[in-house]
């Protein structure tokens, strides 16, 4: 370990991502080429087959939704691919890519090349998702020897922040596309995660859908009836109204389908009336989270919340009300995770401003074994056996003894899943193993199954077999789902053919694809005035002439700003 | 595999691990704990951070279990209390249902139980669910659409009094609404009788509800269905005399010369299609039916005099469930009628009259009811404190609509804007008017209008700049009309060469249309005829100027070199040159360029012969 590293927490977000580093004692959020913390989580393929992320592919979203993909993450750890212009990505692949874009915003911000990260994930994100996330650090050529969930990360950032000894508070944390919970317990320098739990597809977009869902019902439209842009121009319409509803009693949203105007029209508590069904569905993880850490919701002290979506006057005293105390959000709730991240890799990379503090995390989710049981003549199989229990302090070690079931049997199958579920099969298996005993009257023979959680959230599973004392190991790095080292490699080769659009034309090519995106949005004298002056721009451009070319971004990007103002008014 | 036998565990002494003496003192523990995990750090250590752990979790459980030791300030860590305590445990766990039931006017509301439901404190929740049939057997005077939505929530139905309030609830809902935030009256003693009434009279117990009723009637006489209901049963009990009185109690205290008035276009309306409805004479007839249809009748126009009743369906639906049976076929005759009159009503309640008196069915009918139940008159705007003429506006805006609806726009042009002048939020109205003022061609009014109308709404600029450029358009048109009278008239002019007048006209006409192909066309030809040649050039030099149709110019000053040289020959404008033209024009803006160098070329042409011929 050289003597000045810096550690570096990557929040790879559902809508947005953003990057910090620790140095000297303090996070640093890194800022991207265009200036701005948050880097949309957009990917998209320009007409020149260059790739882009960030800002500029999140413009062309509205422009050419069906070459840019966002909210992947939801797929994450999943076999799905993604079309983009007729390639197919995986989420991992899609995710890459925002990393490498994050990664060269650090380089050229700390001047030296950035190879370890830790990355934030939803604390219910499970076993598949976390390596799919680890895997896209890999192929965008970073080691992520530790993933942090986002809960934990944010309490981390509020844990060094404050002044208390003593303090029990639960992070509240809505993102766009995910609902984390966590219940924290600080005690001197020692964090302790009491509990955590989640909604993986709870999130900003469940509410930007609701008020697409109400427009479509006011206007009586149908989505099958309209194309792929309309639909993004609604949703961006919708998100707007649900930010306008942030601020005011009530707002309006218009969509242009066809050559006539749709209205929907709402007020904070038709909105609040809409979302009831949500604001139920958040309760449930709440609930669990404080039945887990075993804490009355009287002996919390502070509600923090995190996320976006948290800026909802709605969410706000919802939460407040629960709790009965009034919700902190000191940091930025967009920056607290990426904060929290950089403090866990410096807390990993054991940075000495950091030496007394020490955190301890849990395992978010249930590991156990799929077992059957004998009741006279009746065999019950399929049943889940939880060995750790979801929520216990890791890294921690569990063992249970289990006996064979039949006479003379000799393969002890051993299937490690993953969940809540009481039926084996509901949950989610992660892998098999199998031991061979000798042949013995059932139950004679039994094996110890030991399971390990470590604190990178490895799992190793040990059975022994108590008549022979032999023991056999494996640890679960890789499944079925999840890609083989070739696959790695395949992909590597994948993404670096792929033409990356220059980092030093992001700013650039973000002022084109906004324009682009207003001169769609509006019509007539305005249309072709930006039309001309894009063309100029173009033309500027092409000259290469570094002092002109500045000028005019300045200007443009003066220009668009006040369009996309009055465009947002409307 | 299955599970077989325990395994003997580590048993060190989880005290020793921790290094402390055993305690029961949380915070000691606590200490202890962190400072083992500061020896043996997850990350560097983590068997020593796991046997730490495992210690501590030993000694939380038995701090669990050792039954309310008696320690500092610190509690261990408690179960959540059971479902099963008394109830004097659990009163502060209904504080907050209770603080909602007692303020009258939150607990009529659905919504007010559902927020109270939603951002209750969990452990609490937990508590009254399980004890929701308590409280509820304590609190049950709620309107029918909280009852559902509790029984939802807490699938009540073992409570015996939910079973009888869900029988007589729609009964008290009509009761419900007649309150106001503001009440002063005893509302509780007053929901309990009239509750126990609607219980008796169920049972068939006259006698019983009647008492019930008149206390309750002493407490508070301004609900008329309390009235109605002692109507009946008086009918009921056969006591004619008093039901007579109580209803001449009724009429004598109330009666609405508006109502009166209602009743008697009613009646004249029914007997021009030859329904004997009522007798003129004194109700107290000695037809019962007559009588008791007149009662109906009568209670049906008094609840469409309040204005708030009328819009509330559900009072039109007590009412009707109400009816007694005895009536009810000859009402159903008399309905078109009475809904002929009493028109103003909102969809809702509508459609509930049209399926109840089966009004489809009744073509003279049908029309009305087509234009009203579409004319979607928002009603929620209305609300009990409003100080302007609202019942006026209705009608002005239904009268008005009406005829917008059949672009009738001269009809409607003054009951909207007589609404509108009443009221004038209402964006319906706003846009309704301001087309109609279009329609009639008042459009500054129709602007202001407009504007106003989307201000009050604050309705998008979008549209308000759509409806912007509408109006230019209409204004182009009638500009166009004024221009195409000038044509006209300079058409004329040209035709009786009349060249001076012409001058003066095409002028005008050059002016307004800011240089028109035509003007300029017409502006030359009379200078041209006039033989005013120096007025020419410095004409043409402005239409050269002029931005458009410099082809037309070039054309004529090509003309016009050619009449100097030559003698003037006849430049007449056809319509079919007008056409031309036009499309000359429209094509010259597509490839203008090039025309206007094949037509330089073309002059070059014409000078290069013109001095050919001054040479020869």
């Amino acid at each position: 370990m050289n003597t000045k590293s810096i550690s570096i927490g990557i929040d790879l977000g559902t809508t947005n991502s953003l990057i910090a580093c620790f140095d000297e004692g303090e996070t640093k959020i890194i800022p991207n080429a265009l200036g701005n913390y948050l880097t949309p989580s957009v990917v998209s393929v320009l007409d020149n087959g260059e790739f882009i992320v960030g800002e500029a592919a999140r413009e062309r979203l509205i422009t050419n939704p069906e070459k840019t993909a966002a909210l992947f993450k939801r797929s994450m750890g999943t076999s799905r691919k993604i079309s983009l212009n007729n390639q197919f990505f995986s989420s991992q692949e899609l995710s890459a890519l925002v990393l490498k874009s994050l990664k060269e915003d650090a380089e050229s911000y700390l001047g030296m090349p950035v190879t370890d990260a830790v990355i934030s994930v939803p604390a219910y994100f499970n076993d598949h998702q976390r390596r799919a996330t680890i895997e896209a650090g890999h192929i965008a050529g970073l080691t992520v020897e530790r993933l942090i969930s986002e809960p934990t990360a944010a309490a981390l950032a509020y844990g060094l922040h404050t002044r208390e000894e003593e303090l029990k508070f639960l992070i509240f944390d809505l993102g766009g596309g995910t609902f984390d919970v966590s219940v924290i317990d600080l005690f001197d320098n020692l964090l302790e995660v009491r509990a955590v739990s989640g909604d993986n597809f709870l999130g900003g977009e469940n509410f930007d859908q609701l008020i697409v869902q109400a427009f479509l019902s006011e206007n009586c439209l149908e989505t099958g009836s309209l194309s792929t842009q309309e639909q993004a121009h609604i949703i961006k319409q919708a998100r707007n109204l649900k930010m306008a509803l942030s601020v005011s009693v009530s707002a309006e949203m218009t969509c242009r389908i066809g050559d006539k105007d749709y209205q929907l029209r709402l007020t904070q508590s038709q909105f609040e009336s809409l979302c009831e069904a949500l604001l139920e569905k958040l309760r449930i993880p709440l609930k669990q989270a404080l039945a887990d850490a075993k804490i009355r919701t009287q002996d919390l002290d502070e509600l923090i919340l995190v996320g976006g979506s948290t800026k909802m006057p709605m969410i706000r005293s919802f939460a407040g009300r629960i709790f009965r105390k009034y919700p902190l959000c000191s940091i930025n709730p967009d920056e607290v995770v990426v904060t929290g991240a950089a403090i866990a890799a410096a807390m990993k990379d054991r940075n000495e401003t950091l030496k007394e503090n020490i955190m301890t995390d849990v395992c978010p989710f249930t590991l156990g074994i799929e077992t059957a049981h004998r009741h006279g003549r009746i065999l019950e199989s399929d049943i889940y056996f939880p060995i750790i229990e979801r929520n216990t302090t890791i890294p921690c070690s569990k063992v249970e003894r289990f006996g064979t079931l039949t006479d003379n049997q000799t393969d002890i199958r051993c299937a490690v899943y993953q969940g809540e579920s009481r039926k084996a099969s509901e949950n989610i298996l992660i892998g098999e193993m199998e031991v061979h005993v000798k042949g013995a009257p059932a139950g004679q023979e039994v094996v110890d199954i030991r399971f390990t959680y470590d604190i990178n959230g490895i799992l190793e599973v040990e059975i022994t077999i108590v008549s022979t004392n032999v023991t056999t190991r494996q640890v679960f790095l890789s499944n079925g789902n999840t890609m083989t080292e070739e696959e790695v490699d395949d992909c590597l080769k994948k993404l670096a053919a792929l033409k990356i659009h220059p980092r030093e034309n992001a700013v650039y090519r973000h002022l084109i694809e906004k324009g682009e995106r207003i001169y769609q949005e509006s019509l007539g004298d305005r249309r072709q005035y930006i039309s001309r002056v894009l063309s100029d721009f173009y033309a500027v451009l092409e000259k290469q002439d570094l002092n002109e070319t500045e000028r005019f971004a300045t200007k443009l990007s003066k220009m668009l700003d006040e369009w996309d103002q009055g465009g947002e008014l409307e | 595999m299955s599970k077989s036998g325990i395994i003997v565990k580590n048993n060190r002494n989880p005290w020793a691990i921790l290094a402390i003496d055993p305690t029961d003192d949380a915070r000691a523990i606590r200490k202890a704990y962190n400072k083992a995990v500061h020896m043996h750090h997850p990350e560097e250590d983590p068997d020593g951070f796991m046997m730490v752990r495992e210690a501590y979790e030993k000694i939380l459980k038995l701090l669990e279990h050792s039954i309310r030791v008696p320690s500092g300030n610190d509690i261990p860590v408690t179960v959540f209390p059971s479902a099963s305590a008394d109830e004097s445990d659990i009163a502060p766990y209904f504080q907050e249902a209770y603080a909602l039931y007692h303020s009258f006017w939150d607990r009529i509301q659905k919504s007010k139980w559902k927020q109270l439901f939603l951002s209750m404190n969990f452990e609490f929740y937990d508590m009254f669910k399980a004890n929701a049939g308590l409280f509820f057997n304590e609190c049950y005077h709620l309107p029918t659409d909280v009852w559902r939505y509790l029984n939802e929530k807490f699938y009540l139905p073992d409570s015996k009094r939910f079973i009888r309030q869900s029988a007589y609830q729609n009964q008290l809902d009509f009761t419900f609404r007649i309150f106001t935030p503001d009440i002063t009256w005893d509302y509780e003693k007053y929901i309990e009788l009239r509750y126990q009434g609607a219980c008796a009279q169920a049972e068939k117990q006259y006698n019983k509800a009647l008492t019930y009723f008149q206390e309750a009637m002493a407490i508070y006489d301004g609900e008329w269905a309390l009235q109605q209901r002692i109507d009946h049963i008086l009918y009921e009990l056969q006591r004619l005399e008093e039901a007579a009185d109580m209803f001449g109690i009724r009429i004598g205290e109330k009666m609405d010369p508006e109502v009166s008035r209602l009743l008697l276009l009613i009646k004249e309306q029914a007997q021009a299609d030859g329904y004997q409805l009522l007798n003129d004479q004194n109700p107290n007839d000695e037809n019962e039916t007559r009588n008791l249809l007149y009662l109906c009748l009568y209670d049906m126009l008094l609840l469409y005099r309040d204005f708030f009743q009328r819009i509330d369906k559900s009072c039109w639906k007590y009412l009707i469930v109400n009816l007694p049976l005895t009536v009810r076929e000859e009402l159903e005759i008399l309905a078109p009628y009475i809904f002929n009159i009493c028109c103003y009503l909102p969809r809702s309640v509508w459609a509930l009259v049209a399926s109840e008196f089966s009004l489809e069915q009744k073509p003279a009918f049908l029309k009305r009811w087509i234009l009203h139940s579409y004319a979607r008159l928002d009603f929620s705007l209305f609300h009990p404190d409003m100080n302007w003429d609202f019942e006026h506006y209705v009608e002005l805006w239904h009268d008005g609509m009406e005829a917008y609806e059949q672009k009738e726009y001269e009809k409607a042009l003054p009951s909207l804007q007589a609404a509108y002048k009443i009221y004038s939020s209402d964006r319906k109205l706003a846009e309704a008017l301001a087309e109609t003022y279009l329609a009639t061609g008042n459009i500054s009014a129709a602007k202001k209008c407009h504007i106003d109308g989307f201000h009050a709404s604050e309705l998008t600029r979008k549209k308000s700049s759509l409806f912007e450029m509408k109006s230019i358009i209409f204004e182009k048109e009638a500009k166009a009309g004024r221009i195409a009278l000038l044509y006209e008239k300079c058409y004329t002019c040209l035709t009786q060469k009349e060249y001076r007048n012409l001058f003066r006209l095409s002028l005008a006409f050059w002016f307004r249309t800011k240089g028109a192909a035509m003007a300029q066309i017409f502006l030359l030809q009379s200078l041209f005829m006039q033989q005013k040649y120096r007025l020419l050039h410095y004409a043409l030099f402005f239409c050269h100027t002029a931005k458009h149709d410099n082809f037309m110019g070039a054309l004529l000053y090509a003309q016009m070199e050619q009449a100097e040289a030559d003698a003037p020959f006849p430049f007449m404008v056809t319509e079919r040159q007008l056409f031309q033209i036009r499309k000359m024009k429209s094509d010259l803006l597509t490839c203008g360029g090039l025309i206007l160098i094949a037509v330089s070329a073309l002059i070059a042409l014409v000078y290069v012969l013109l001095y050919f011929l001054g040479f020869l």
